[in-house]
Formats: structure tokens, sequence, C-alpha cells
């Protein structure tokens, strides 16, 4: 009825044509009358196999015969031909998973051996044997998203020192000494991959201590210097917060807004944050 | 393809009064599970004497869309048409999340509609625009206001301004059996554009919008046939022993790619229009049709069994080239590209039911996204955010809406014939 359903059908019954074919040879070479009710279009194809008579039956036989085995050959070599495209597609695939698997091998293995040296060797000035972004603490996470790549000429060092730093911050809670060391980081690596987050830390540290006006400047400035990085809208949430405690509301609600429309932790917050303190 | 029983479903099925009249209506049945609602508030001013009211008309391409829910005007507080009669109170208190205000005012040329897009929640005006046009251009003016606000809160390109095709058979043999139909996407202002006695298949929209071309069967053979929607004029591109079919317009709309089979099995061809020089793209002793070309027009994709199986592939024309697409299952045909080149959809048999499956290209992923049976002839929409099918339903031919993820699903029966081979246009230039 429909050209495109009977070509569906077609593709479907491909392998039905190749004996169907068969099926019309066949009832030339025997003449066997059981098979005559089986397909009409046997009723035009041996019309002029009848008259061939017996001379050129011999050679008719032949050319039936090449014409069989060369259906059937079709018919093998399009299923060897989708054997061949699904195997070089697993293979692709396989490769690809080959490789996955490596890298991420690869890190867990950086990321164990990197614990393991933090283990044996707790100094802070010690240099990390492994680089690589593991993600067992919140600042390596944090690095691992930042978008400025460093260029450094050790990128273990790097790390360590930046690492350092936090630890003080975070862990040691040692404010004066983390403030140091993390403007340390930032006059050693200005464009680094840490230089960031040491901005936004810096941020955080003089709100902490309550110096408002320092705090303002480091999140300014890290919004100035990666307005991209991946620490930028948690700065901006802290830097609104910051904005009200100087009682810059207009400034304030502005940049809680703006947080507020994105997505994330932050916007939460900031989201929070108004309806507390702007009854927004 | 025999035909099969189809079971009715039972569905909620929600009838717009604005597309009464048209032949083909929309029944929702699978939405996303909150749409936004937006209140599509009467506008001011003169109104369209021919009874489409162009608030209802948006209220209803935002509703088709699926993202949307239109607050009716019946439930409104107040019917504001400015600025300062807006009172977020109460609108908060109805849940809208958007309101669209406005005045139509009319002058010789036609009629002007003046619209604002304000979102309640931050109280803040979106954006203000007019679109204009002339007194029979109601529905334009609707459709082209609704893209606007679409666009402006789900950042996709609306599609409520394009159009599609469709062929119905109207069961009945004589001179008009099967005609080859025009409407726009909510199926309203449908237009004959050629009825013949004879089936017309696969209708194909140039890029520029202005021709369609289709496979007729009233030479007794099939035949391709290239129609002018401006002149009007039809011409004949071909007239081959064996198969014509499944034109495809080249996205330069100087090329027309399509199957023939003059030379014993189905081959790939390309036809320049203007030169008439034929080229032949694919050479090989299986079955390669349904071509497709991709956004660039380097290459087209094409179903072909050459693999003992029909499966989608692609072929450079300049390279000749040929790579399978699909791997997933024993029956992938009819391959779309979507407008960013980056998947395609195709009607994928499993378990010995056809449905439209969608798949990207470059992971292979491949998702199914109808539930129907005997799913087939997929188009996707300029925007690549939904696409039309033909299915089955109450043992009629009718079309089917699918957007991409599954998530929103419709129905577009028709009053009259059956209706398959969708054709959705591109965007209006």
């Amino acid at each position: 009825m429909y050209c495109k359903t009977l070509m569906a059908a077609a593709l479907l019954a491909a392998a039905n044509f190749v004996f169907a074919q068969v099926e019309v040879e066949d009832r030339t070479i025997d003449n066997s009358p059981s098979n005559a009710p089986y397909s009409p279009a046997a009723t035009v194809e041996p019309a002029p196999a009848a008259p061939a008579s017996t001379a050129v039956s011999g050679g008719g036989n032949n050319i039936a015969e090449l014409f069989y085995q060369m259906q059937v050959m079709q018919q093998e070599i399009l299923e060897l031909r989708g054997l061949v495209e699904q195997q070089t597609h697993q293979i692709k695939q396989l490769k690809q998973q080959r490789l996955d698997d490596y890298v991420d091998l690869d890190r867990r293995i950086s990321a164990l051996g990197q614990s393991g040296a933090a283990v044996s060797a707790p100094g802070p000035s010690s240099t990390a044997p492994v680089a690589s972004s593991a993600a067992n603490s919140a600042a390596a996470t944090a690095a691992s998203s930042a978008t400025v790549v460093g260029v450094a000429s050790s990128p273990a060092s790097e790390m360590a020192h930046y690492k350092s730093a936090t630890k003080l911050v975070l862990v040691d809670k040692n404010y004066d000494e983390g403030i140091a060391r993390l403007k340390e980081h930032l006059e050693l690596y200005p464009k680094g991959r840490y230089a960031g987050n040491a901005e936004y830390w810096l941020g955080e540290v003089y709100l902490a201590e309550g110096d408002l006006e320092s705090s303002r400047q480091w999140f300014e400035r890290l919004m100035q210097d990666f307005p991209l990085h991946a620490k930028v809208p948690d700065a901006k949430y802290k830097l609104g917060t910051v904005y009200h405690q100087l009682g810059m509301d207009t400034q304030a609600q502005q940049i809680l807004q703006e947080v507020s429309m994105s997505s994330g932790n932050a916007a939460k917050l900031a989201k929070d944050y108004l309806k507390q303190n702007f009854n927004g | 393809m025999t035909l099969l029983k189809k079971i009715g479903l039972i569905v909620v099925c929600v009838f717009f009064a604005s597309a009464a009249q048209a032949q083909i209506t929309i029944e929702i049945t699978q939405g996303v599970d909150e749409p936004t609602p937006i209140a599509v508030v009467p506008f001011g001013g003169v109104h369209a004497s021919d009874g489409a009211a162009i608030h209802e008309i948006m209220a209803n391409d935002l509703r088709m869309s699926g993202f949307f829910r239109p607050i009716a005007p019946a439930d409104m507080l107040s019917h504001p048409s400015r600025q300062e009669d807006i009172y977020y109170r109460d609108w908060r208190l109805l849940g809208a999340t958007y309101i669209v205000i406005g005045n139509i005012s009319r002058d010789e040329q036609g009629f002007a509609l003046e619209y604002e897009l304000y979102d309640v929640v931050s109280q803040q005006r979106l954006f203000r625009k007019i679109t204009r046009g002339g007194t029979q251009a109601v529905r334009d003016i609707a459709h082209a206001a609704s893209d606007q606000v679409y666009e402006a809160i789900t950042n996709i390109r609306g599609i409520f301004s394009t159009k599609m095709l469709y062929v119905e058979d109207m069961g009945v043999d004589g001179p008009s059996r099967y005609r080859l139909v025009k409407a726009d996407i909510d199926g309203a202002r449908d237009q004959v554009l050629f009825s013949s006695s004879q089936p017309l298949l696969s209708p194909a929209w140039s890029s520029d919008m202005r021709q369609v071309a289709y496979v007729s069967f009233e030479t007794s053979r099939p035949a391709i046939f290239r129609h002018d929607l401006v002149t009007g004029t039809r011409e004949q591109l071909t007239n081959f022993r064996g198969l014509n079919g499944a034109p495809a317009w080249s996205p330069d709309d100087r090329k027309l790619a399509f199957v023939l089979s003059k030379d014993g099995n189905p081959e790939l061809y390309t036809l320049d229009i203007a030169t008439k020089k034929l080229t032949r793209v694919t050479n090989h002793f299986a079955i390669d049709t349904e071509p497709n070309w991709t956004p660039d027009g380097k290459s087209l994709i094409f179903t072909s069994n050459r693999g003992g199986s029909p499966q989608i592939y692609q072929i450079g024309l300049a390279s000749g080239r040929v790579e399978r697409l699909t791997f997933d299952g024993d029956y992938n045909a009819r391959g779309r590209v979507s407008p960013d080149g980056k998947s395609i959809v195709m009607v994928h048999r499993e378990n010995g039911v056809f449905h439209i499956a969608w798949q990207d290209i470059a992971s292979g992923d491949m998702r199914i996204l109808t539930e129907t049976w005997l799913d087939e002839s997929p188009t996707i929409a300029p925007n690549g955010a939904m696409l039309l099918y033909a299915t089955q339903y109450n043992n009629q031919g009718v079309l089917a809406a699918v957007s991409m993820d599954a998530g929103l699903k419709f129905r577009l029966p028709s009053k009259l014939g059956d209706v398959r081979e969708p054709a959705w246009s591109p965007f209006p230039k």
C-alpha cells in the first residue's frame, strides 16, 4: 500500500528474497509441480526457461547454479560484514573502556600514594612525592576544579605549600600563621592553580577574625582575578554577608540576589540569608 | 507491515477551544511533572474579528510546549493591561510564576500586539515587545509572541511559528483520496496543497520553506515531484524504472537526495536542482534507502542492510567513506539527524514492536522515546527539543509528538482520515 512500508518489508525480507529466488530456480530444474502454488513470481520466471529445451539446458543449469551460488555468497558477505562492523565497534568500545579503567586506577593509586606520604612525612615543608588531583580533602577538591592551570616549575611543591597553608587555617586554627603562609603562596605562585583558593581562604580567615575590611578586599580580589573560579559563588555569598555587616545593604542585596539566581549550595545560603535579613 | 490492533489507552484528553475549527487537535498524554504556571491575561484594546483571541492561542501554544500550565482567564482576579495595574500579591496567590499582559491596536496595515512579560517572584519586567501583522495574520502574531515568551523563560527557541506537512488518507476512492496538507504546528489553518487518487509519500520541506518535495504515484509509478509553495507550480523531477523515493533537501536547498532502483537495487542519488545533474552516492548490492542530510551538508545518513540487518549508516559525500552508526538491536531505520548534528532519531524495533528511539552519535547511547505501536516517520523540530511521528490510535493513523527527553507526549488526532508521514518545517526565515 505504502511505498515506505513496502520498503521496510523488503528490508526485513531481504534474506527471504534469496531463498525465494532459489525456489524459482529449483522449480525450473526439477519441474516439480508441488512448488507451483508457492510464489506467483514463479509463473513469470520459468517462461523463458521452458523453450530453452534440451540443447541449452546444461548451460542454463550452470548459469542457474552460478547465480544461486552468487546469491548465497552475497547473503553470506552481508552477514559477515555485519559481524565485522559489530566487532570493530566492540573493539573500539573495549579500547575506550580499557583507557577509562586505567585512568581511574591511576587516579586511585595516586590518591593512595599521596595519603601514605602525608602519614609518613607530616611536616608542612615536606614536598609530596606524587602530584595529582587527589580528592581526600576539601582543599584538594576545590583545587581539582580550579580553572587556572599553574605554570610553576614543580606542581608537587606548589600543592604541598598550599596544603600546608590550609592545614594551618583549617586544622590548627592558627590564623595569623595561616594568613602569612597564604600570602606567601600568592607571592610564590601568583598565577598558580591554587591562587584563587588562597585568595578565598584569606577572605574567610579575615572574616573569622572579624577584620571585615580585609575580608571584603580579598573576596573582591578573587572575583576580579578569577571570575570563573569554582569558589566564586561561595565568595559572593560571603561577600554579601560582609557587605551587610559593614552596613552596605544595597551592595549586599544586589550580590546576594545575583548568587541566589545561580544553582548550588551558595544560592540556597544566599536565599536563606536574604529571607532572614531583607525579607526578600 | 500488517495492521495490528491497537489497544486503546485511557488518557486524560485536553481539547483546546481555539483549535476546534482545525481538523487536527491536540491531546496531551504526558506532561512534565510540574509545569510552570503562567497567566496570559486577555489583552486590552481592539479584538480580532475572526473569533480567535490572541491570548487563547498563546495559552494553547504554551500548554502544548508541556513546560507551562496556563491559568484560565476566569480564575484571574483582574485583567490588567498596564504595568501599574499589576498587583503581584494577587498573582502570587493564584500561584502564577509569570504574567503576560498587553494591548492590541489596529491600523490600516493590520494588528499590532504590544506585550510585556513579568516575573511574579522578582516583580520585574523581563521584556516588552511589539509584534505586527496583517489583518489575516492574527495567528502569526500570537505564535510569534508565544515564541518570544517561551524563549525568554526557557532559553530555547520557540517552535510555535513553525508548520508541518502531513499526508492524509481519506479512505474513500476518488480524486481527493490522498491529500498533502500544510498546517500550523498546533494543527490550525490546515491547507490542502495537493490531492490525488493515488498515494502520496515522504513530503519534505526545503530549508527556506518555499518548496516541498514528495513522492506521488499519479503517473502510475512512483515519481518525485517538487512543489513551489509560493507560485503553486509543480515539477516532476524523476521518472525512472522502479523505486523513486524518500526525497530530502540539502541544507542549502540546491540538491535533493533520494533513492532510485533503476539499476536493480535501491541506491542513494543526489540531484542538482539547477543543473539536473544526477550523482550516484552509494554502490552496494544491499538495499540503501531513506537518506537524510547532516546539518553541514557534507554527508548523508541512510538505512542499509549491508550488514545483514537494517541499520543506519553515514556516508561522506566527498570521501565516500561509510560508517555504521547504530549497533543496538536488529532493526534501526528511517534515521533523522538533529539540528545540532549530534544525535539521530530513528525507528527501532524491540521485541517485534516498532518504537521511536534517540541516539547520541558520539557515545552511541540509545533511548527509546515512545511506548506506542507501529511508530514510524520521526521528524525533528527545528529547535531539536521535540519530534513528531506517525502512529496508530483507535485503529486510525494519527500524528504524535514526544520531547527528546521523553518527558512530554501528545497526540494530534485527525477528525477525518488516516494521517501519516509528518514533516516538521524549519524555522521561518
